[in-house]
Parts: C-alpha cells; sequence; structure tokens
C-alpha cells in the first residue's frame, strides 16, 4: 500500500516535469511563474465613486461571482491578473456560484447538481439565459422569484466576467496582429526576423500613421488593384476599427483624467480613443503593455516594476491629493484580514470560557483573558484601518455596525467581568461579539463594505454621534439578551442563589447601559432629522424601532421597581430586548418603506424568522420547566411541613 | 415647593395651547411677491460635454480611409432604387433591380481630401474596367469633355461617362459611370458599375441622386 | 399635601402599572403604526394613530390612540413628580430625567399644534415670499402690479374645508362676490363642453367639466374642483362663471371692464417673513457615478432690513426666527434646474433639544450615580 502511493508520487513528480520540459520546448509556458502581485494590487482603480486598489476590487469581484473572497486558496488578486492577461485560462475556472439548481435547468443546461461552475460549462446556456433575464427585467423588482433573482445575478456576473476578458485585449498578442507583408513591417519597424510574430492590439495601433500612410490611396475595400502592403495595412488597419469599436465600453476605471475640467475616470480603452485627440496617455499605456508583457514572459521583476511605474503615473495625476498611503493601508486590511483572527480567538475564547465554568476553572479563565485580549486587538486595528481608509466615524452602514456591536459587546464583557469576575463577562463578549461578526461576514457578501455615502448621511459630526450611540445601545441591549439566556439556563440547571444575584446585576446594570445610549441615540437621531428634514420626530419605521427598544426597556426598569418582575422576569425581558433589537435593526429594512430603508436582502427575513420563533421556543420551554420545578419544590416543602 | 406650582403652572399652559387652536377658514389678506425668473443664459451649457470625444469619432483616424468628420449628407433616392445605409467611408449602397432577380449596385462613396485627384481616378476605374487609356491628349480632352453639373447643396460634381467611351462585347456587360462631387473638405464617388444597357437605362436617375446632394437643413 | 398624596386618584395617577401601561400601549401603537404605514402609508398612519385620541383597530373596535396616551403620561408624569420623587441628590439623576420627559411631551404638543410644515419650490432666479402647504387648499384672489421683475399681489384667501354649494362670499377688500355653484372635494377635468349648461365657463386651462370622484382617506391626494360666479361689489348684475381646478398650474384671469381679477384654487400659502430667491443650485455627485456626494442651494434672503446671500445644503438649513427652510429636494431639465426647500415654523422648535439634554443628562447622571454605588459594595464585599 505504501509503496504504491510513493510510486504514483514518484509517477506524479515524472510528469510534471515532462510536461514542464515539453512546455518550454514549445516556449508556452502554462502558468505564469509571477508569484508576488503586491505591486500590481495597488493599481488604484475608480469603482462605485471610490478610489480603492485592484486587491479589493478583486476580492469584491470574486465574492459576488462565487462567494468566496479568493480563488482556489489563492489570492483573488491572482485570479484577476488571469483573467486580464490570460482570459481563455480562466474558462475552466468553477467560479460562478449558482445557489437554485433550477437556474442550470432554466439555461436548458444538463449539468450535475454542484454549487460552482465554469464559464465554459455555462457557455451552451447563454443565449437562453439573456432571453430570460430580458423577461425577467421587466418584472417588478419585488415580485422576482428567488429562482429569477439568481438568474439575473448569474447572468450579470456572466456578463460582468466577459466584460472583465477585454480589458486588457490591447496589450496580449493576437495572431490578428501579426504582419504579414515584408515591406509592412519594414515602414513599420519590425525586424523581419520577427515579424510574424503575434502582436499586440496596442503595438499596431501605436503605429496606425503609418498604416494611414499605406492607405491613402485606396478607395474601395473591394479595390483589387492593392499591393500586398496595401492589403496588409487594410487588413491591419480594419482588426484595429473592428476591435476598439467592439472594445470601447470595456470596464476598470484605472486612469484619472479631467475633460472639460471634469474630473473622471476612463478605463484604458477609452484612454486609446481619446489618442486622437493628445498622446496624454501614451506613458501609461506603455506601462500597462510593458507590464503585461511581463506577465506573460513570467518576468517577475519587469512586471514590479511595470505596475510601481504605473501607479507613479496615476500618483502623479491624482488631483486631490490622495494619499496614496491609504491604498497600501487597505491592500494590508485586505491581506491580513483582521475580522477572521477576532472571530478566531472569540470563538477559541468562548470555548475555554465555558470549559472554566466546568473544570481547571483559574487556567481556563486565564486563558480567556488572554484569547479576548487577542481578539480585540485585531478587532480594533481593523476598525481603526477602515476609519483611516474612509475618513470616516467607524460605523457608516449596516456592515460596520454589526463590526462596532461585536467590539462594543466585547468591550461591555471585559467591564461585566472587571466587577463580576465569575467568567460570565466572557461569554456575553465571546457569544455576542462572534455572532456580530458572522452577520458582519454575511453582509460582506453584498460586495464593497466601504462604500460612499448618500448626501443625506454625509456628515461625520451625525455620524460619529447619533450612529455611535444608537450602535452602543444595540451593544448594551444585546450584551444584556445573552446575560439573561445565561441567567436562564442558570435558573434551569439550579446554579446557586449567588450565582443567580450576580448575573441578574449584571443584567440590570448592562440593560440600563443599553437604554441610556439607545435613549441618546434615538434622540440625537431625532436632532439630526430635525437639522436634515425640518422634524424632530416623524414616525418613520427606523425611528419607530428605536422608540420601541427604549420603551420596552423603560417599562422593564418600571416594572421592576414596581415589583411587577423579578429577576426572572427581567432576564427574559431582556431576552425580548433583543428580538426588538433585532427587529429595529434588521425588520425595518424589511419593511421597505421610510427613509431609512437602505439595504435589504431578502434571505434575511427567514432567518430573521427562526431567530424569532428560536427565542420564543427557548423561552416558552425554560419558563415550564423553571415554573414545573418551583411548583414542585413548594410541594416538597409542603410535604417537608406537612 | 415652587418647582411643584412651576410644573402645575406649564401643565395649565400647555393644556391652554392645545384647545387654543381651531381650524379657521375665515378670509386673509395677504401680500404675494413673486421675483420673475428671467430665463438664465448658460453659455456653453448646452454643448454636450463629450462632443467630439466619443470613442467613435475618435477611432474614425484610423478606419479604413478616414472616413467621416461630422459632415452630414443628405440625397434623393431615386425611385425604384433601394437604399442600404452603411458606415465607414460608404455612406450608402443602392440596388438597382434589372429583372430576372437580378440587380446591380451603386454605392455612395466619401473621401478625404482631393483623394487623389479626379484624373488619377479615372485612369485607376478605366483600369479595373480593362478599357485601355487613350494616350495622355485624348485623356485629357475625355476628361475636359465630361459634364460639369453643381448639386442641390451648391457642391460642384463631375460626371464620368464610361458608358460612351466603348461598345462591343467588353464592355457590354462591364461599363460604368461615376459621379466625383467635392464638397471642399471631402470627395464623393457616386459609383455605379454594370452592364452597359443597365447603365444607360438608368442615368438620368443616377444624374438625378448625384445633383441631389446637400447637407441636411437642421 | 399630605393628604392628597393618600388620595385614590392621585395613588392611581402616581402608580408604577400606569406608567408601564402607558408605555406598553405606546409601544404597540408604535409596532403597529409601523407596521400600518406598510399598507397605508405615513399620513393615514399619522392621522388614525399617532395624532388621534382613539383608534379604530381594524375599523370598528376602538382602542386609545397615541394622543390619550401622551396626556396620559403627561398627568402620570407631572404627578409623579410632584408627589412620587424624593428630592435628594442621590435622585437627582432620575428627577431630571423624568422632568425632561415631561418638557419632551408639551414639546410634542407644541409641534402638534403649532409647528407648520409647507415647502417652497424655486427655478433659478425665482423668488417669493410665501410657501405652499403639504396638504391645505385655499381659493385665492388677487390684483397683481408688476415693476420691473417684481410681482406683487394683493391676495385675499379663504380655506376651502367649509365651502358649500350656493354659498355666497364677500371679497370686500379687492370689491368681488362670489357664489359657489358646485364645490367638489375630489375630482377629474375635462376639456369637453357639458352639453345641459349655456354658461360661458372661464378657466385659463381650457377646462369645462369637473366630475365628482370619491374623496381618498389620505385628504392631501384630494384634488378639488369649484365652479363659481363673481361679480364685482358695485355691478353685482353682471356674474361670469368660472372654473378652478386644484391640479391647474395658472390661475385663471377674469376681467371686469378695465379691472383684472386672478382667481386659483391652490395649496394654501403661508406668508414668509423673507422673500427668497434662488440663485443657483448645485448638485455634486461622487466622480464616475449618478450617486449625489451633495445638494446646495445658493439663496439670496431679503429680510426686512437688508439682502444676504445664504447657502442652504444637506444638513445644513437657514435658520431665521422661527422659520427653517431645509434643502428637501431639486429637479434638473433642459438646462433649468429648480430647488425645492421645506420650510418649517416652529416657536417650540427648542423645546425637544433642551429635552433631550435634560433627559441624557439626568440618565447619565443616575447610571453614574448607580455604577459607583455598586462599585463601592462590590469593593466592601471584597473588603
Amino acid at each position: 500500500m505504501y509503496s504504491s502511493q510513493r510510486f504514483m508520487k514518484y509517477l506524479k513528480s515524472i510528469l510534471v516535469l515532462i510536461s514542464l520540459i515539453i512546455s518550454i520546448a514549445c516556449n508556452e509556458v502554462e502558468a505564469s511563474p509571477i508569484t508576488n502581485y503586491d505591486n500590481f494590487s495597488k493599481i488604484i482603480i475608480l469603482e462605485n465613486g471610490r478610489k480603492k486598489p485592484l486587491d479589493t476590487y478583486a476580492r469584491n469581484l470574486l465574492l459576488e461571482f462565487s462567494g468566496r473572497a479568493s480563488f482556489n486558496k489563492k489570492p483573488a488578486i491572482q485570479w484577476l491578473a488571469k483573467m486580464f492577461f490570460l482570459p481563455e485560462e480562466t474558462q475552466d475556472d468553477k467560479i460562478f456560484m449558482v445557489n437554485e439548481m433550477q437556474v442550470i435547468q432554466a439555461m436548458d443546461l444538463n449539468l450535475e447538481t454542484s454549487r460552482k461552475f465554469s464559464y465554459n460549462q455555462l457557455k451552451d446556456g447563454l443565449g437562453k439565459l439573456r432571453e430570460l433575464s430580458e423577461k425577467i427585467y421587466k418584472i417588478n423588482e419585488k415580485e422576482r422569484s428567488l429562482v429569477q433573482k439568481e438568474l439575473l445575478r448569474l447572468s450579470h456576473s456572466i456578463n460582468n466576467y466577459m466584460n472583465l476578458a477585454s480589458c486588457f485585449q490591447f496589450a496580449l498578442p493576437y495572431p490578428d496582429f501579426a504582419i504579414q507583408d515584408d515591406s509592412l513591417a519594414r515602414a513599420l519597424g519590425v525586424q523581419s526576423a520577427v515579424q510574424t510574430q503575434n502582436r499586440s492590439f496596442y503595438s499596431v495601433f501605436l503605429k496606425s500613421e503609418v498604416l494611414n500612410s499605406f492607405l491613402q490611396d485606396i478607395n474601395t475595400p473591394s479595390d483589387t488593384n492593392l499591393t500586398p502592403a496595401q492589403k496588409d495595412a487594410m487588413r491591419l488597419s480594419r482588426t484595429l476599427h473592428q476591435w476598439s469599436n467592439y472594445y470601447k465600453r470595456s470596464p476598470i476605471m484605472i486612469l484619472p483624467s479631467t475633460t472639460h475640467n471634469q474630473k473622471t475616470w476612463i478605463s484604458p480603452w477609452e484612454a486609446l480613443g481619446h489618442f486622437s485627440h493628445s498622446r496624454g496617455f501614451q506613458p501609461e499605456m506603455d506601462k500597462l503593455q510593458e507590464l503585461t508583457s511581463a506577465y506573460l514572459d513570467g518576468n517577475q521583476v519587469d512586471f514590479d516594476l511595470g505596475c510601481v511605474a504605473f501607479n507613479k503615473l496615476v500618483a502623479e495625476d491624482i488631483w486631490d491629493g490622495h494619499d496614496s498611503g491609504n491604498i497600501s493601508l487597505e491592500v494590508m486590511y485586505n491581506k491580513y484580514s483582521p475580522f477572521l483572527w477576532s472571530k478566531l480567538f472569540y470563538g477559541l475564547m468562548l470555548i475555554t470560557a465555558l470549559c472554566s465554568l466546568i473544570f481547571l476553572k483559574k487556567t481556563f479563565y486565564r486563558i480567556s483573558l488572554v484569547l479576548l485580549i487577542l481578539a480585540l486587538i485585531p478587532h480594533s486595528l481593523g476598525m481603526f484601518a477602515r476609519m483611516l481608509i474612509m475618513g470616516r466615524p467607524p460605523v457608516t452602514n449596516l456592515y460596520e455596525t454589526f463590526i462596532f456591536v461585536g467590539w462594543m459587546s466585547a468591550i461591555l464583557g471585559i467591564v461585566a467581568e472587571w466587577f463580576s469576575r465569575r467568567g460570565l463577562g466572557f461569554i456575553i463578549a465571546g457569544f455576542s461579539s462572534l455572532a456580530m461578526l458572522l452577520i458582519a461576514q454575511k453582509y460582506a457578501m453584498d460586495g464593497d463594505t466601504m462604500g460612499m455615502l448618500v448626501a443625506v448621511l454625509d456628515s461625520n459630526f451625525w455620524l460619529a454621534s447619533h450612529v455611535i450611540t444608537i450602535t452602543m445601545g444595540y451593544a448594551g441591549c444585546c450584551a444584556a439578551g445573552v446575560a439573561g439566556h445565561v441567567y436562564v439556563l442558570q435558573k434551569v440547571f439550579n446554579a446557586d442563589k449567588e450565582k443567580l444575584t450576580d448575573t441578574s446585576k449584571m443584567i440590570y446594570g448592562i440593560l440600563a447601559f443599553g437604554l441610556v445610549f439607545s435613549f441618546i441615540g434615538t434622540v440625537l437621531g431625532g436632532i439630526w432629522a430635525d437639522q436634515s428634514w425640518g422634524r424632530f420626530w416623524g414616525w418613520d419605521p427606523k425611528e419607530n424601532g428605536a422608540l420601541l427598544i427604549v420603551l420596552w426597556c423603560a417599562a422593564l426598569f418600571h416594572a421592576r421597581l414596581d415589583g411587577m418582575i423579578k429577576h426572572l422576569g427581567m432576564a427574559i425581558g431582556s431576552i425580548l430586548c433583543t428580538v426588538i433589537v433585532m427587529f429595529a435593526w434588521f425588520g425595518v429594512n424589511l419593511l421597505g418603506v421610510g427613509l431609512h430603508a437602505y439595504g435589504f436582502s431578502s434571505g434575511v427575513f427567514l432567518k430573521l424568522l427562526i431567530y424569532f420563533i428560536a427565542e420564543f421556543v427557548f423561552i416558552v420551554f425554560s419558563l415550564g420547566w423553571i415554573m414545573q420545578k418551583t411548583a414542585l419544590e413548594k410541594k416538597v416543602k409542603q410535604v417537608n411541613k406537612g | 415647593m415652587l418647582k411643584h406650582h412651576q410644573l402645575l403652572y406649564t401643565l395649565c399652559f400647555c393644556s391652554l395651547c392645545f384647545f387654543a387652536c381651531k381650524k379657521d377658514d375665515s378670509i386673509r389678506h395677504y401680500q404675494e411677491r413673486e421675483i420673475v425668473a428671467t430665463p438664465k443664459k448658460m453659455p456653453g451649457n448646452q454643448r454636450d460635454p463629450h462632443a467630439g470625444l466619443s470613442g467613435d469619432a475618435a477611432m474614425g483616424r484610423f478606419s479604413e480611409q478616414g472616413a467621416a468628420q461630422n459632415v452630414d449628407l443628405a440625397w434623393k433616392v431615386p425611385t425604384g432604387w433601394k437604399e442600404f445605409k452603411t458606415t465607414g467611408m460608404r455612406l450608402a449602397t443602392f440596388i438597382i433591380p434589372v429583372g430576372n432577380n437580378d440587380s446591380v449596385e451603386c454605392s455612395l462613396i466619401r473621401l478625404q481630401g482631393e483623394a487623389g485627384g479626379l484624373s488619377n481616378n479615372v485612369k485607376r476605374w478605366l483600369q479595373q474596367l480593362k478599357i485601355t487609356i487613350p494616350g495622355d491628349a485624348a485623356f485629357k480632352t475625355y476628361l475636359a469633355n465630361q459634364k460639369r453639373f453643381k448639386t442641390k447643396g451648391n457642391f460642384e460634381g463631375v460626371f464620368v461617362d464610361f458608358t460612351t467611351l466603348l461598345t462591343g462585347n467588353l464592355t457590354a456587360n462591364n461599363s460604368g459611370m461615376i459621379s466625383v462631387i467635392s464638397t471642399g473638405s471631402h470627395t464623393i464617388f457616386i459609383k455605379l458599375f454594370g452592364p452597359q444597357k443597365v447603365l444607360q437605362q438608368n442615368k438620368a436617375k443616377f444624374l438625378s441622386l448625384s445633383s441631389s446632394l446637400e447637407v441636411p437643413k437642421k | 399635601m399630605a393628604n392628597l398624596k393618600k388620595s385614590k386618584l392621585i395613588k392611581f395617577l402616581i402608580s408604577y402599572k400606569l406608567t408601564v401601561f402607558c408605555l406598553l400601549w405606546l409601544m404597540v401603537l408604535t409596532f403597529w403604526g409601523t407596521l400600518y404605514q406598510v399598507e397605508n402609508g405615513l399620513y393615514i398612519t399619522k392621522e388614525r394613530m399617532f395624532n388621534s385620541w382613539i383608534f379604530m383597530a381594524g375599523g370598528f373596535f376602538p382602542v386609545p390612540g397615541a394622543r390619550i396616551i401622551l396626556w396620559l403620561s403627561l398627568v402620570n408624569l407631572t404627578a409623579v413628580t410632584v408627589f412620587r420623587f424624593r428630592y435628594t441628590w442621590k435622585m437627582s439623576g432620575m428627577l431630571l430625567t423624568h422632568v425632561g420627559m415631561l418638557i419632551l411631551i408639551i414639546g410634542s404638543g407644541f409641534t402638534l399644534h403649532l409647528a407648520q410644515e409647507s415647502s417652497l419650490t424655486l427655478k433659478e432666479n425665482q423668488g417669493l415670499n410665501v410657501s405652499n402647504d403639504y396638504h391645505e387648499w385655499e381659493l385665492a384672489l388677487w390684483s397683481q402690479t408688476q415693476k420691473g421683475n417684481v410681482l406683487d399681489k394683493e391676495v385675499s384667501a379663504m380655506g376651502i374645508k367649509t365651502l358649500a354649494n350656493e354659498q355666497e362670499l364677500r371679497f370686500d377688500k379687492l370689491g368681488y362676490e362670489l357664489t359657489i355653484q358646485n364645490y367638489f372635494s375630489h375630482c377629474d377635468a375635462f376639456t369637453k363642453k357639458d352639453v345641459s349648461s349655456a354658461d360661458k365657463i372661464i378657466n385659463a386651462s381650457g377646462i369645462n367639466t369637473l366630475t365628482a370622484k370619491h374623496p381618498q382617506p389620505d385628504l392631501s391626494k384630494n384634488i378639488p374642483g369649484i365652479k363659481l360666479s363673481i361679480r364685482t361689489s358695485s355691478q353685482p348684475d353682471n356674474p361670469q362663471t368660472v372654473m378652478l381646478y386644484g391640479g391647474e398650474r395658472f390661475p385663471t384671469s377674469v376681467f371686469f371692464g378695465t379691472k383684472k381679477v386672478f382667481l386659483s384654487l391652490r395649496r394654501k400659502r403661508h406668508v414668509l417673513p423673507i422673500t427668497v430667491k434662488l440663485l443657483d443650485f448645485k448638485k455634486v455627485d461622487y466622480t464616475g457615478t449618478q450617486m449625489a456626494k451633495s445638494f446646495e442651494s445658493h439663496v439670496e434672503i431679503t429680510t426686512p432690513s437688508m439682502k444676504r446671500n445664504v447657502r442652504i445644503s444637506m444638513n445644513k438649513p437657514l435658520r431665521y426666527g422661527h422659520y427653517t427652510f431645509y434643502q428637501s429636494s431639486y429637479s434638473q431639465s433642459n438646462g433649468a434646474e429648480t430647488s425645492t426647500l421645506s420650510v418649517v415654523r416652529n416657536s417650540g422648535r427648542l423645546l425637544p433639544y433642551i429635552a433631550s439634554l435634560v433627559i441624557s443628562l439626568g440618565m447619565l447622571i443616575h447610571f453614574c450615580i448607580v455604577m459607583i454605588k455598586f462599585a463601592n459594595r462590590k469593593r466592601a464585599q471584597h473588603v
């Protein structure tokens, strides 16, 4: 068994070696040996109004296609480079995520059930897909079914994919641009030895003046009395024309330009279109050609030099002194994915904290503390990096609320732990932070998490005050909810009284924190609304959501004061408070009305519903259990007395 | 104690406010003032900022032999001819039906500048038609004798007629007539090659097409 | 005082149960109202649930509306601050919070009754000293004089809520008398002539017939129409018939000899203390997108004492006395830009601000007091 495995291993390596030799002999390098994409990933691209590194663009693109920010465990930027420079080779990459097999069936394809497909697998169904998506476009957005939405998404992804394949076509060698005629080659300054080599669009395009001189006395394309040079020039010129018409709408805005005093960014193909007026873009385009050739030759040094030189040229052009440090920071932020580390540490910490309740208490307690700090460091750094990159307060969109609430919960957990020292704070911190980061991860699937803000949100002051306080309120309520669960479970599992009072006090404290910040946040929101819409309160769904939290917390505290509810009531109340927070947070957006209706995800409704049901089931069962138990205890007492 | 009273006063005051408001529908008088907007002139704003910068126009430079700046042309299609618009330097193609499901093609081509000059072009066409070029002197008189005309748009044109040149089997199936019209910046060729008989039948229509050229009024 | 405290009524009024009831019922209404909006829209929801005393659940079952609850809360809060609170330092935070709540509720009453919302839509270079109400209509008559580009209108106007058929109206200041022939609270207008009527109908938009429609529950969506006859007070025997429709863009003018009077059925105008003239509207997009980064209106305001230029943008309104002008919306077509400002007049505008400040302060103080207490106890335990 062992030897046969070994044999296979040898066989494999020999095969690899042979194929390598063959490929070298054929002067065709199969996979490009470029290994370092650091400089390439720092190329700045404008997308949705934001200047971002190509690295982020690549990640979001793959995320959109495949639901993952990497391909085959390799960074997205590496795949994007392949997409740009060797587009044919990506056609077998399984990058298109399809969540509904019905989509594949609707495209009249007969494929095995799978979640990911390659372009080649899908290409036979593209005609059908286009036909279907045109029909779906006519349906009202709200009335589209899940399969229809998925069809549209796939259609959009494939279109996007096909457009991307053309981005760098101008720099790739093609037989279409090989020069066949000797005299033309001489005139174009190409040595006859390499004249029949494949050439790129761009290399011929630069010589189009020369080509034109050959074409001057041709009158009709069907002219029969052309010299071979003229014929070849005509062919080249016609191909240039066709290509430029065909590709002029290619995406990726990587060249800053100023037209009519308006700042815009244009794609390389558009830049070629500007050549007839001025050669302003030639240095940049030359660099793009150079780095493309270097990639194809597998020349890492030239590739890096090309990227660096290109970045330098662009940086000179950027008008508003955009700090290129931000671009590097963003690449770094992408590379180290700090929230992934936090998730890992929070998860581990949660396990050790739970262990510390059962055995090896002191050791596990200490490990938990270390792990919590280890988790908080990347969490805080990640948030800080985002603030620096965007020049914004930490919370500007739904995704960031989760990151921030997770962070705040961890802090609250630590504070709670400082008071109680029973490991409960760790559980609160671990549980809510982990949950928040996991939810955040889901929301990151929607694309760039650092989008630009609509005009009314464009106010750092209010973002920093209202949004932060309200999310702190959310965090308090969520943390109190976790503590509430703990209390109920403690009650179910007969924890001793001291522990129960401790938890109860913690709930009280955290909920009070939640109430204070929810209220201040709500009021600040009212003031912001008064500033921008002219009314303090307008019964907008999002405002109502915040009000619900405040009213519920206030009701809980008053009921507690009166003795209408006791510790258990507070615990269950805080669990319900989390439910209300969730309603205010996601549920309101689902209603699709009001001024705050930004962001809507169809899958959210179901998950939210499941969460609500789960909470109610938890409450009903544990309450039933506890009541039964107390009734039993009473009976036992009575019997004992009797 | 004072505080309590204050609060009660506030309460009374606001109750008053709440009830004091009634909807009033009696006639009210006011002065309304409007500053009437004079139409604002916006120099340059009407202009499309991207005019002349679109990919097409820019790429036109190397499209075959430099077609088209934005000088539009209009013409009147003779009855019985069918027009197909094309792009590039060929502005239009006309199909002329000739019984038996057959047809000949007439094309309208625009080239920049003088496009090589009249005599050079005529020489080439004669070569294409395999018609021997007469001696220089004879050729000059031949050219000089071709009909000069003015189009509707006031462009100067020359009508080069090969159908009158020679008769015989060779030219019966392979003759031609061409209008060469100069618009200043461009030269326009209207070319009709085909059997002599068909050409002669369509001569009037061909001339009417040639002389209908003009810059369309906006 | 002591006796009062013992009375059953006061005991009820200061009870926590009342507070909890109010809070929970307000919660129910808020939640309900949020869902209700999806079906019925914000305006109706506000009218039926939040601004009303009684809300008809399911259309027939009366339950208390937000107005009753807020009144109850007001009474409850007042009673609590007067009778329950002990005025000690320890309670100072809580006391502040509750006083703040009281101010907040009073402030909301002020807003409900005194705030006046309207809008002001201006083309570039156009100026106005009146704004349009969002909901209410008026029947306006005016004579106008123009000096240069300044158009002055001497307007007499009245609300249309109480209008009835055959009603006689006297606009004495301008010297006209009106008889309402038909009043429609919601109608459609047609240019087709009604054959049965022989009157010659005057209308600027060529309207000849009005047909009644069933009024919408959302009153602001109703478009009224009036058929009336107008005559001068001095010569009451030569009436002219005029038709007015709420959806018209231009007023209808009627001549009596050389006297010209304008009539219009339009959104109620609110007279502003200043004239606002739009100089320029600017919209800036994020580079390479259609997404707006900012909107800004450059306006010139004419106050009784001077003219000055002001920039109004998102989150940066213009405040003048009790009035506030906000950038609300815009339109761009054919190179002409129009900016809409919303105008709010609210003399109690500062109350919510004060209340918020007081409550937040109170809460923070209380939170700190409790925390300190807790920490002290903890320390004591450890010791």
